[in-house]
């Protein structure tokens, strides 16, 4: 938002912004914060750096427009420019190689899995939270905001920074890792197919 | 039920219209015509309606085992006194 179009609020405007719109989504902030980091209290340091920049930044947000997805998009913004140069959490694999058999046609072609809608019915325990948090945080996330947050295309589009048909194709993708991450844990679990 | 990446095997055109509208629907994104439009090709196509359903349960599966962190005691409170000490 340019200089011209940002708000003027006073002290009370803000503090009721920030009570009655911000806050109502904190729940939501802190499940994908520790989403993003897995743990509880880089989760809080997180989200309160989160809040704490929105309210800085208050006179940017317009009262009554999307304040979840705004909240969202700092939250991300936060995670990737400030907590993941300090996470000690090591690289597990070439990022480079990964992204560029992700993004390739392949990704789509090589993966089946003969996983049962039965199967999945059956995975009472942690198997699907598991499966979620092993995969890639750029395909974690898309799931995390469509299927648990409920954002639209275009939403997730503003909160990641990427066209709305990357945001496509990278949840297809996800939805098919997921498939083969469970198929794994279904063959651990016994069953067959 | 297995999941199979092909959904039609003679017409690669249909395979990616219906897998498309598929895509739509498990992301929430259709409109009342595709998913009415969907649900009829459902009826007719058991490749679908088979990855259909996986996925449903699957993303089932996401909301009910994966959103069970709430907010520690404390957080908001903290996160609060924090702000008036900046609008101060």
């Amino acid at each position: 938002m340019s200089e011209k179009q940002r708000k003027s609020y006073s002290r009370k405007e803000k503090e009721l912004i920030f009570d009655t719109e911000f806050l109502p989504h904190i729940d939501s902030m802190y499940n994908f914060a520790y989403r993003l980091t897995f743990d509880e209290d880089d989760s809080k340091d997180l989200v309160q750096d989160t809040y704490l920049k929105a309210y800085r930044f208050i006179t940017s947000f317009e009262r009554g427009t999307n304040a979840k997805a705004w909240l969202f998009r700092i939250l991300k913004n936060s995670f990737i420019n400030d907590f993941r140069k300090k996470s000690k959490e090591p690289s597990k694999v070439d990022y480079q190689e990964v992204e560029s058999y992700y993004n390739s046609d392949e990704v789509d072609k090589t993966i089946t899995t003969d996983l049962r809608v039965e199967t999945v019915q059956d995975m009472i325990g942690d198997e699907i939270s598991n499966a979620l948090n092993a995969l890639d945080v750029d395909f974690r996330t898309v799931i995390i905001l469509c299927d648990l947050e409920g954002f639209k295309y275009d939403e997730m589009a503003k909160i990641l920074d990427i066209p709305i048909g990357t945001v496509r194709s990278r949840l297809h993708r996800a939805r098919n890792l997921l498939k083969e991450k469970l198929s794994g844990y279904a063959k651990k679990m016994g069953y067959n197919n | 039920m297995r999941y199979n990446s092909t959904v039609s095997e003679n017409d690669q055109n249909g395979k990616t219209d219906c897998l498309e509208l598929l895509n739509l629907v498990l992301d929430s994104a259709a409109s009342e015509e595709e998913k009415e439009s969907f649900k009829e090709h459902l009826k007719q196509c058991m490749p679908c309606y088979e990855k259909y359903s996986l996925d449903m349960a699957i993303k089932k599966l996401i909301q009910e085992k994966c959103c069970g962190k709430h907010v520690p005691e404390g957080l908001v409170a903290s996160i609060r006194a924090k702000v008036i000490h900046i609008a101060e």
